[in-house]
């Protein structure tokens, strides 16, 4: 059971991390919450990521199991498994911790093995980590958790690259093991025992129908003008292959457009945020929340901050090509950023597994 | 296309750690011993396309634009810069010699030459990271499109503080891992295959020593 007791948390750089959170965490708990409400800082908490590797200023106390918080006893899986990465073959990815924690290498990758085959990734053990798609790689972290013989399981935002037939394949597993889940993806909070809210109020956005206009693209896609498109498939599909060629398809044409890829600081290269955003819409960088961070500097942002400033910098072109806008953004923002786009006669083409975004689309591309 | 190349070589090979470690070791002694000589470089990027099954030879391809730069460089100071370019892929081929095996040998090679397990599992976290970067900077030259040099300043800006975050990243990751230094590594008994190719960087030592001596030795007229 883990414990807490925060009177407040600030960060090194002084910002404030949390305020007045008590609860106790018992296992299969959904965490939910704003973007930027705390909920990371939360499960960073949790395995004493903070205040330990993180540093900062905590008021408060968390205990887990009755002691303080540490690694061996709470596994924390991160929102992107590509960064848990530590080793280049499956079977020693899912053997690394126990390892690091002791254990013979040659009774580690028998434990590896053993639970590759519980959790249903056998046919993985003798592949890369590099060659496997993030639905896989998500597993292959979830089976180092439990070969690692943690008490708990922190994830964080698992299912935010995830198709729903993979997210609920996810939930399949953990459902055994003692775990909270931090999702902005709501819809998959029935499927846990309790919900803790770090505060989300669910607004109500009215989407404007816009006329479209002539054809702006017609290659691998006829795009009119206005026009929002949605590319939707498993992991693995092809989706973000296929907004690639769109790209470089319209680079050849010579159509101006512009592209956002999942990971946020591969766009920001600015030494502010206003910088960032220079020629945008005041109304865009306003609905994004960046006023307030405009002075900062853009790789000093939360990644949730970061993929905002992002996809706003993508509002100078008249086509934007979107490689999951809405991950690890709160339920508000899909309804803001196809609010947004159709206020401003914005052409897009989104790939994504987020089915209430695809739902404001104009129309949808499955890849199979 | 270094990135990309760097990439290439972690698909396994099937030489045996030690024996690569050794060998690239020896291949490059051999190229500095004999002071660059025509000979012994084209010996050295021979064996070492052979060893690789060619793939010394897509690394080479991926330092072409220093090439250029030899050859502008051989207009002022002439032929000699031939025999340097020669010696230069020579000791990249030796290098990439370690193509043959997989990693995982070559840190178990390090672990059996007493390297500090500190060291090796660093070695092996950055080349564990490669793959994510080589992808990274795939990714940003499709968003940047650097045709400029203000785009590739922008590039490399972006590529670098990826690469930080990236960094602090999986050292979140070690620390949810309990990471404690230890590295992994696979040792096993060399082939014959494995045996011949350590001789003949031996011999091609051999021959790189007698040429040094030759010049050397005075003659008897």
């Amino acid at each position: 059971m883990i414990e807490f007791s925060v009177r407040s948390y600030f960060y090194p750089n002084g910002s404030l991390g949390l305020e007045c959170f008590s609860e106790k965490f018992e296992g299969c708990e959904f965490l939910e919450g704003e973007t930027g409400s705390g909920k990371t800082t939360v499960l960073r908490m949790m395995n004493g990521l903070i205040p330990e590797f993180y540093g900062g200023k905590l008021d408060g106390f968390i205990r887990a199991f009755g002691k303080k918080p540490n690694p061996r006893d709470i596994y924390y899986i991160k929102q992107n498994p590509e960064e848990m990465v530590t080793c280049l073959d499956v079977i020693d990815e899912v053997a690394y911790p126990s390892i690091q924690q002791g254990k013979k290498v040659s009774e580690a990758k028998r434990d590896a093995e053993e639970v590759c085959e519980e959790v249903g990734i056998g046919h993985l053990v003798d592949r890369k980590t590099y060659e496997i798609s993030t639905g896989e790689l998500q597993l292959v972290e979830i089976a180092a958790a439990i070969t690692s013989g943690s008490k708990f399981i922190v994830l964080d935002e698992p299912f935010a690259y995830l198709s729903r037939r993979n997210a609920l394949r996810v939930i399949r597993i953990i459902r055994d093991l003692k775990h909270v889940v931090s999702e902005h993806r709501i819809e998959f909070e029935k499927y846990f025992d309790r919900t803790v809210s770090l505060g989300l109020e669910i607004k109500s956005i009215g989407i404007p129908e816009t006329e479209k206009g002539d054809v702006v693209y017609n290659g691998i896609l006829e795009l009119r003008e206005g026009e929002v498109v949605a590319i939707t498939g498993d992991n693995g599909a092809g989706k973000t292959m296929m907004l690639k060629e769109i790209a470089k398809d319209m680079r050849k044409k010579g159509i101006n457009f512009s592209l956002f890829l999942q990971h946020p600081p591969y766009h920001l290269t600015e030494n502010t945020v206003e910088k960032e955003v220079e020629g945008v819409n005041r109304e865009i960088v306003t609905a994004f929340g960046l006023e307030g961070i405009k002075n900062r500097h853009p790789q000093s942002l939360s990644s949730g901050q970061m993929r905002r400033v992002a996809i706003a910098k993508a509002f100078k072109a008249k086509i934007l090509l979107l490689d999951e806008p809405s991950a690890a953004q709160d339920v508000n923002f899909r309804k803001k950023l196809v609010y947004l786009l159709r206020k401003f006669g914005k052409t897009a083409v989104i790939a994504t597994h987020d089915e209430e975004l695809v739902r404001y689309c104009d129309w949808r591309v499955e890849l199979w | 296309m270094v990135v990309n190349s760097l990439k290439e070589g972690l698909r396994d090979g099937g030489r045996e750690g030690r024996i690569c470690l050794t060998s690239a070791t020896i291949l490059s002694l051999s190229v500095y011993i004999s002071a660059m000589a025509f000979g012994v470089s084209l010996l050295v990027i021979t064996l070492s396309a052979v060893v690789t099954s060619g793939r010394s030879l897509k690394v080479l391809k991926a330092f072409f634009p220093f090439y250029v730069f030899f050859v502008i460089t051989a207009i002022f100071f002439g032929f000699q810069v031939v025999k340097n370019l020669l010696a230069f892929m020579a000791v990249i081929s030796a290098g990439a010699l370690i193509y043959a095996t997989n990693i995982k040998e070559v840190t178990g090679a390090l672990l059996y030459l007493k390297i500090p397990q500190k060291v090796v599992s660093m070695v092996s976290l950055a080349i564990s990271m490669l793959p994510l970067l080589v992808s990274d900077f795939n990714n940003m030259r499709e968003i940047h499109n650097a045709k400029s040099i203000r785009g590739y300043y922008k590039l490399l800006k972006a590529f670098t503080s990826t690469t930080i975050l990236r960094a602090i990243s999986t050292s979140e990751s070690l620390y949810s891992k309990s990471f404690s230094y230890k590295a992994l590594g696979e040792l096993r008994q060399p082939e014959i295959k494995d045996i011949v190719v350590f001789l003949l960087s031996l011999l091609i030592l051999i021959y790189a020593i007698s040429l040094e001596v030759s010049i050397w030795t005075p003659s008897s007229t």
